[in-house]
């Protein structure tokens, strides 16, 4: 053994790159594993003014191989701008996440959720207050997935009627980094190295490469820690839902005593409900929440005091509807009988005003009107 | 082409003759090493180089490789040049050539010229010339200023980063 002399100062390189996080988006074009390295140098001189080596050409020196080893390192992320818009009852909605493989080697990956527990914070906005349902991963696995490689999973779950407005459900993707074939986990450097080398992921086995190291270098992910072989990320749900309320009021509007005309409407002093009176119904239907109320249906029946007024306002018009999606937001009388129209009395149902097809959004009220007379 | 044939030719002439007995000459070993950050006893991080074939070797490490020289002739040898080109899976480290008594140039057209990095220049795929940058070194030689003596020996040594 010759001794080595070393000239110069020492190359003092530290050990980066294993942690350093990938580039979204970016490939890493990494040396694939198993790859062997040479390093062979060439020396050529004169001995007595002429040169040496087999044809004069130099000589060759020892060569100093080694192989690359493989680097697992997986990164999972949620494709998602924001919380996914779900409405109660609402099926199969998709949280999208990409897997990507950021190593050096094939590797399969074995794919879990989780369901957060309550207060959980969403990536984006709210925190986790309700449970899915139906939850299901659109794969178990990837079987095979290539150096700087991504596949896109989703996690689809149905949204249980009970929910309210607002309300976040998170979860998270998690993707365990296994070996080629196997159910193997690799959770740490040097896991399970002797069922890789020589086999699927290094095909080209030969001398040396029992020195092949496994190191794993995946960062934190959401639910997991670093450097485990496995990498997660937090998607959510956020439920919009209509929240109706309803109020009705009355007000007289002729009496038979203190009015002379019923249209025009001439009346002098405060009217009164007395029997012959004529009272006006409001029904107003708002709307708090984000979601919108579409084909909301009233029904007002008729008390058996009162006879529904079939003139209100119109000739045979009983009903007046004022909703943002009718008429232009404009209040519209609407016919007695049951016809094209959104409207009829003791038609739909008996004795009853049933008016249809209003749409409400978020902060908007619509308003149904009809008038009766006092027995 | 006919080149080629008579290198052959001579070299599987001269082989019997070269097998049994030692090249008499400059005599080169090449080794790869990383350096490892590990605790001392007294709990201080120490920088340690080990041989990269019994190391954890991933992309983006940096390895060094130490070429040892030699003269193991009777007489001194003359116009000593050391080539070494960089391995295509590794990017040579800006600055990290080391040679005693050595001026040393690169390449980086796989060795058809020579000069210190600073005055290369580098055609890139799509025809255009830009200034060469470290990375695209492709080969690196060390010429050595003095004729090594009978028994002279030394190294040269350079840093490169696995892709």
């Amino acid at each position: 053994m010759k001794k080595q002399v070393l000239i110069g100062a020492p190359l003092l390189f530290a050990a980066v790159g294993i942690l350093a996080p990938a580039l979204a988006g970016a490939s890493n074009n990494y040396t694939p594993a198993c790859t062997q390295i040479n390093n062979t140098a060439h020396v050529s001189f004169k001995v007595g003014g002429v040169d040496q080596g087999p044809s004069g050409n130099g000589l060759d020196s020892t060569t100093a191989s080694f192989y690359v080893g493989v680097k697992v390192n997986v990164s999972v992320a949620s494709t998602d701008s924001n919380n996914v818009t779900v409405y109660p009852g609402s099926t199969a909605a998709p949280l999208t996440f990409t897997v990507t493989n950021n190593g050096n080697a094939h590797q399969k990956y074995a794919l879990s959720y989780v369901a957060e527990v309550n207060g959980t914070p969403s990536p984006f906005s709210g925190s986790d207050a309700f449970n899915s349902t139906g939850v299901t991963l659109s794969s178990a696995a990837i079987a095979d997935l290539a150096p700087d490689a991504s596949q896109t999973i989703t996690i689809s779950a149905d949204t249980p009627l009970s929910q309210t407005d607002a309300q976040v459900a998170v979860y998270a993707l998690k993707a365990q980094t296994q070996w080629l074939g196997t159910s193997t986990d690799v959770t740490a450097d040097g896991s399970a190295k002797g069922s890789v080398i020589g086999g699927a992921l290094c095909p080209a086995a030969g001398p040396g490469t029992a020195d092949i190291d496994v190191v794993v270098g995946d960062g934190a992910g959401s639910d997991d820690g670093a450097r485990d072989g496995a990498h997660s990320a937090r998607d959510a749900y956020q439920v919009t839902a209509a929240n109706l309320t309803i109020q009705k009021s009355s007000a007289v509007v002729y009496d038979p005593v203190n009015c002379s005309s019923y249209s025009p409407l001439t009346c002098s002093g405060a009217v009164r409900a007395i029997p012959g009176a004529v009272v006006e119904y409001t029904i107003q239907i708002a709307n708090s929440a984000n979601g919108t109320a579409t084909n909301v249906t009233v029904k007002d029946a008729i008390d058996s005091s009162l006879s529904f007024y079939a003139d209100g306002y119109a000739s045979t018009k009983g009903i007046q509807v004022t909703s943002p999606n009718i008429n232009g937001g404009a209040p519209l009388a609407l016919s007695n009988g049951s016809d094209a129209d959104q409207g009829d009395f003791n038609a739909t149902n008996a004795g009853a005003v049933t008016v249809t097809g209003i749409q409400v959004a978020k902060d908007d009220t619509a308003y149904v009107k009809f008038r009766a007379s006092i027995k | 082409m006919r080149k080629i044939v008579l290198a052959l030719t001579a070299a599987l002439l001269l082989a019997p003759a070269l097998a049994p007995a030692q090249q008499k000459g400059v005599e080169l070993k090449s080794t790869a090493e990383v350096e490892v950050a590990q605790k001392d006893g007294k709990g201080e991080q120490v920088v340690k180089r080990v041989e990269a074939s019994k190391a954890n070797v991933l992309p983006g490490d940096t390895v060094i490789f130490t070429i040892g020289y030699v003269n193991n002739s009777d007489q001194p040898a003359t116009a000593v040049v050391l080539g070494n080109p960089v391995p295509k899976q590794m990017l040579y480290l800006d600055g990290s050539a080391r040679g005693e008594g050595a001026r040393i140039d690169f390449s980086v057209d796989r060795g058809a010229s020579f000069a210190p990095l600073e005055k290369l220049k580098f055609i890139t795929a799509a025809g255009k010339e830009r200034d060469a940058s470290a990375a695209d070194v492709t080969d690196i030689r060390w010429t050595l200023e003095r004729p090594l003596e009978k028994g002279g020996k030394g190294s040269v040594s350079y840093g490169a980063r696995v892709k």
